[in-house]
Parts: structure tokens; sequence; C-alpha cells
């Protein structure tokens, strides 16, 4: 396998507005052992790691995880709550 | 300062100096102490023995943004235990402007009279209110400021707190003049209610701004905490989306509590979150607001306005808290339907959290179906009407549960769960179980934490850093947010409270003052009847699974009973 498909999924400051609207999703293919970084990079998608929330699998991970075929990525700005 | 003393039997006034003892102590802190030194805590919480406390933090009184808050305390009928509760809007600065460090409502009435208290530079004045008796927060507020001018500050309850419900709290004006800044949690409006006081009018016109001993130093360090807050990435997520940025980050984790805490996924959740709240309110236009402040001078501004579809405001503001117990918890995934249940709430002068808490404990009882949001608006009239049914759900998710037989209870020490599953976040769970105010997301979110929330290994230090920090700024009578601006800069805490006071303060003055209240509050539930075995999450979250994670909370008991050994 040398690609696997996942899908980006963007909250609240990182909906990028375009023209269409909110940006909500970003389905991405990407190389079979590449991390969330590298996706990042290629997607042109910057955060702030410190203030971003990467949650896999109802689990936060670091920008060194290797996404596997199907993963839904949240990329969620950091809160202290509601 | 002063302390003033409202004596509800007699209606008399009486002021004094502060005690020693007192003096570096606010908010939070303050009323544990005053409740340690002069209530019983085996008391009747809605007897003549018991205290209504209003205490701003140390930093209130100078538009310091996002710290101007009021502490509201007692024994709390809901719970038992200790309370405090607090709230934006201007009573607290107001308060302060009049020089008073702590304001005491004591003993009981001895007739049916109801009374509005009127402070001003002068004292206090009782002032008949038997037209205002029975109205909304709303109705009593607008007739408030037409008798007493529109530069008032009121803190006010609703009908529910005259019933004496166990979930009524005590609303505040915002900078508005909007009675929507609650003090809701633990039934502090039913203790109000019990003194036969509907509202608190301050009048501060004759009032002065708080002595700085070093306005120099003072303005420096102001001038680095507000940089620092403005520059957060979190201040600019809150005044886009306000606290309903949250229902995302919750759901993501499994943690959003969905029909009566069944499961930590909701379906429609798209519909309700804050991203899509946004971009509604922008479309509606009117009088919707995505962003407003709560307080004068807040620059984070994590309040809005929602409006209908005409533009018309529905209810200010639309809180994550509320949006999730009226809204996954039930099943119902309308805003618009959530926001006027919010307005109803909030008219009645009642908590959204126990209420939503208690509807869903109702519907899990066969009372209404899960999604019918129709009939949750039917029940939350019967709290209005009177009703047998009403006056139970009034009484909050713990009481329901015990009327209508009910297992799944998200409530410890009687206080309804906010809008986060401990089964899937496991550290607030640790915060629920031990904190003495009962289940409490203020006391001690660890959601941010980028931890395994699922590991019951990590969780009670999580926890305990963040209760001991919650404590400290809910005794400076700084909001959440503010905490983000003071992260960045901590040395600003020791700066302003000395160039405000003159004193000398250690670096960790925050951790200090957050150690002493729970301490102090510890002590006031030990002796008010309290063990450990009141500090658990309801059975059922330690085996009953929750999806999707399947997840059971299972921090060790030993966790939660030394969590605060070394204090």
């Amino acid at each position: 396998m040398s690609e696997v498909e996942v899908t980006f999924q963007l909250h609240t400051v990182l909906q990028i507005q375009t023209p269409n609207g909110r940006l909500t999703s970003l389905p991405h293919k990407m190389r079979f052992g590449g991390t969330i970084a590298d996706a990042l990079r290629d997607l042109g998608l910057q955060i702030n790691p410190d203030e971003t929330l990467i949650v896999v699998n109802r689990q936060n991970v670091g920008l060194d995880y290797q996404p596997k075929a199907g993963d839904v990525i949240h990329l969620i700005p950091a809160i202290a709550g509601g | 300062m002063e302390v003033w003393r409202i004596d509800t039997a007699n209606q008399k006034f009486g002021k004094e100096p502060v005690p020693a003892h007192w003096e570096r102590l606010g908010g939070r802190a303050l009323i544990a102490r005053v409740l340690l030194d002069e209530v019983n805590p085996t008391c009747d919480p809605l007897g003549p023995n018991n205290k209504l406390i209003l205490a701003p933090g140390l930093l209130v009184g100078h538009m310091l943004s996002s710290c101007d808050r009021i502490s509201f305390g007692g024994k709390s009928p809901l719970t038992g235990g200790v309370k405090e509760s607090n709230a934006g809007g201007t009573t607290g600065l107001k308060l302060v402007y009049l020089g008073i460090k702590t304001l005491l409502l004591e003993d009981a009435p001895k007739d049916d009279r109801w009374w509005v208290v009127y402070l001003n530079k002068e004292g206090a004045t009782f002032e008949p209110a038997l037209d205002l008796v029975g109205l909304g927060v709303y109705a009593t507020a607008e007739k408030l400021l037409e008798r007493y001018g529109k530069d008032v500050a009121i803190a006010l309850i609703g009908p529910a707190g005259e019933r004496l419900q166990l979930a009524a709290g005590i609303q505040n004006l915002d900078k508005d003049r909007v009675p929507s800044r609650i003090a809701a949690r633990g039934g502090l409006g039913a203790l109000m209610g019990s003194k036969h006081i509907k509202a608190i009018v301050i009048d501060a016109k004759d009032g002065n701004k708080p002595e700085i001993q070093d306005f120099e130093s003072f303005k420096a360090a102001q001038k680095r905490f507000t940089k620092s807050l403005m520059e957060h990435p979190q201040t600019k997520i809150y005044a886009d989306y306000g606290t309903n940025a949250m229902p995302g980050m919750s759901d993501g984790f499994g943690g959003m509590p969905t029909r009566n805490f069944s499961a930590g996924h909701f379906e429609g959740l798209d519909r309700i979150r804050g991203e899509t709240m946004r971009e509604l309110l922008l479309q509606r236009g009117g009088e919707a607001e995505t962003t407003h402040a709560c307080m004068p001078g807040c620059t984070i501004r994590c309040s809005n306005v929602y409006a209908d579809e005409n533009g018309k405001t529905i209810v200010s503001p639309l809180e994550y808290e509320t949006v999730g117990l009226l809204g996954p918890n039930l099943g119902i995934d309308d805003l618009d339907a959530i926001a006027r249940m919010n307005y109803e709430i909030n008219d009645l002068g009642l908590d959204t959290i126990d209420i939503g808490a208690a509807l869903g404990v109702a519907a899990e009882a066969g009372l209404m179906e899960f999604g019918d949001s129709k009939r949750a608006m039917e029940l939350i009239q019967e709290i209005r009407q009177g009703t047998v049914l009403g006056r139970v759900l009034g009484n909050g998710a713990a009481v329901t549960g015990r009327a209508l037989n009910v297992r799944r209870v998200p409530a410890v020490k009687g206080q309804a769960m906010s809008a986060y599953e401990p089964r899937a976040i496991k550290g607030t769970g640790v915060t629920y179980a031990t904190s003495p105010q009962g289940a409490d997301h203020t006391a001690g979110l660890t959601i941010r934490a980028k931890i395994d929330h699922l590991d019951p290994k990590v969780q009670a230090e999580v926890s305990r850093m963040v209760q001991i920090n919650m404590a400290g700024y809910d005794s400076l009578g700084a909001c959440v947010f503010a905490g983000n601006g003071f992260a960045g800069v901590p040395e600003t805490i020791k700066q302003l409270i000395e160039a405000r006071y003159g004193w000398e303060v250690a670096e960790n003055f925050l951790q200090e003052l957050g150690k002493t209240a729970i301490k102090l509050e510890r002590e006031f539930n030990r002796k008010a009847g309290f063990t450990a075995a009141d500090d658990r999450l309801p059975e059922f979250m330690r085996y009953e699974p929750l999806p999707p994670n399947n997840s059971v909370f299972d921090v060790s008991e030993e966790d939660l009973d030394h969590i605060f050994d070394d204090l």
C-alpha cells in the first residue's frame, strides 16, 4: 500500500472562509507511513501545535502520528472550556 | 473596605471593619472563610442560621479585563455543603465602588413581606417588593431599572428562588442591563429567597474606585496582562464563537453528554455547534451578535446575542453548557428551540445545567421523548405553573431522579454535571467527584490538557492542578478565560495584588489562594457531615460503558481520596 486516504476535520478558526462558505473537512491522499506533519505541509495548512489538539479516534495524538487508511483527523484549536 | 451586614429579620443594616484574617481573601476563598467563622455547617440551608454572602474577588473594581466577577456563597440548599457561584456583569464592580469587601444577608424574615435591599454610599435600606413578587427575572429587572435608574447594578431572583427551588440561581445585570449573568449553581437563589430578598440594588453613583497603592506598577502590570490576553489564540476563538466553540471538542473526545448521559457522541452535533451558530447569527443580523462583553472592559467578549430569523433577540447569551444540557443531553438539535428554553429557564431564575439534566432524567423516566423540544418546553412551563411535577423538576436533576425513580442521574453531591462526560474526560470526572462544590466544570476542567483522557492513572494530578488554579481565579474575581492572559505573564498576578493593596505576596499567590479556598471548603464540608463517600461519581458510571469509547470511570478511589492530601 503506497497511499492512504484520510480526512482532516477542521474546527472553529481553522475553517477557512472561502467564496463558497466555510470549509469543514479536507480529504487527503497521503504517503503510507507519512506523518500528520507531512500531510499538513502538503496541504499548506499551518497550525500552532501548542494550541491545537490533534484528535484521532477520540484520542490526542502528535504531529508525528502516522495516519491509517480512513482516519478522520480532527484539528481543534484548543480552548479551556465553556 | 468594610463588611456590610443586612439583618433580614428586622430589616436593619450595619457596617464594620474587615477582620484582619479576612483581608487577604476575596471571592471564593473569603466565602469559605466567612462560612467557617460564622455559619454552623449543620444548619438548615434555608433557615435563619445560614447566610447569603456576596464577595467580590481581590482584583475587582478596576475594569481589568475579565476580572470583575462577583462571588455569591453560603451553605448550599442543593448540596448541603459549601457553595460559591460567581458571575460577570456589574454587581461586583459596584459593590467595590461602595467599599464593600463582603455583604452578608443574615437571619430570616418573621413574616410574609418581601423586600428590595437598596445599597448606596449611605448604607442599606429595605424597600417593599410586593409589586415584584411572582415576576420573572426580565420583568423584575425592567421595573427596578425604571425605579432606580439605569446606572445601578442589580442582583435578583426569579419565581424559582421565591419558591425556594433548589436549582434557583441569582441573576445579575450585564453591561447592557440585561439580567443574564447568573450565579447559577447550588441553589443560592433559594437561599436569597429564604431571606425574602427579591433583589439587591447597588447604586454606586457616589462611590469611588478603590484606591491603588502603586498606580504606575498597577498600570504597567495591567498593560502586560491585557496584551498577553489579547494575543492569546483562545481569545480570538471565544470572540468568534463564544463558549459554544466547545461542542466539536467535547464530541471529538466522545465526551458530549447525549440522551441523559447514555452516549458521548451526538449525531446532530453539526446543527448545534458554534460554527453553525455563528453562521446563523451572521445571516440573521438584526439584534444578533456573535460577540458581546458581559462585563465592562472585557476584551474577550465571549458572550453573544442569539436572535430569531427576524433578527429579534431570543436570549443573550446562548452558552455551551446550556446548549449541551438542553441540546444533545435531551436529543435536541434545534438551536432556536434551545434558545427559547434558555430564555424561559433564565426568566424563572433557574440554572440551565441542573434543569437540562433534570429534563434528561425526566426523559429517561418516560415523561418526554428524547428529541421532542415541544414537550421539553411544556415541562419547563410546569415549573412556571408550580405544578407538583414542576416543583420536582425545579429542584434539579438529583431530586428529579429520586422522585421519578431513575438510577442514571448525572450528579455529584446533589449537583448536576456540566456538558463534559466524565467517562470520556476522566480528569473532569475527578474534578466533579472531589470538588467541595459538587459536580461543577468551573471548578477544574481538564479537556484542554494534551493527555490520554481515558487513562485513569494520569487524571488526578491534572485535576488537582486545575482545581487549585481555578479556586485561585475564583478568589481573584477573574474569569476562567482571563487565565489565558495570566498564563503568559503569571508574575502580573503578584504585581497587580501588590500594587493594588501594598502587600507583599508570594510568587505563587494564585496557587496559595486556591489551596486556602479548597482547604477551608473541605473543612466546612467535613463539619457538615461529608465524608470520602461523597467524593464519588454516580456508581453507574463505573460499570456502564459509554459509547463510542465504551469506557467507564475507573480512576481509583485511592486517587480520589488523596488528591488534596498536601494542601
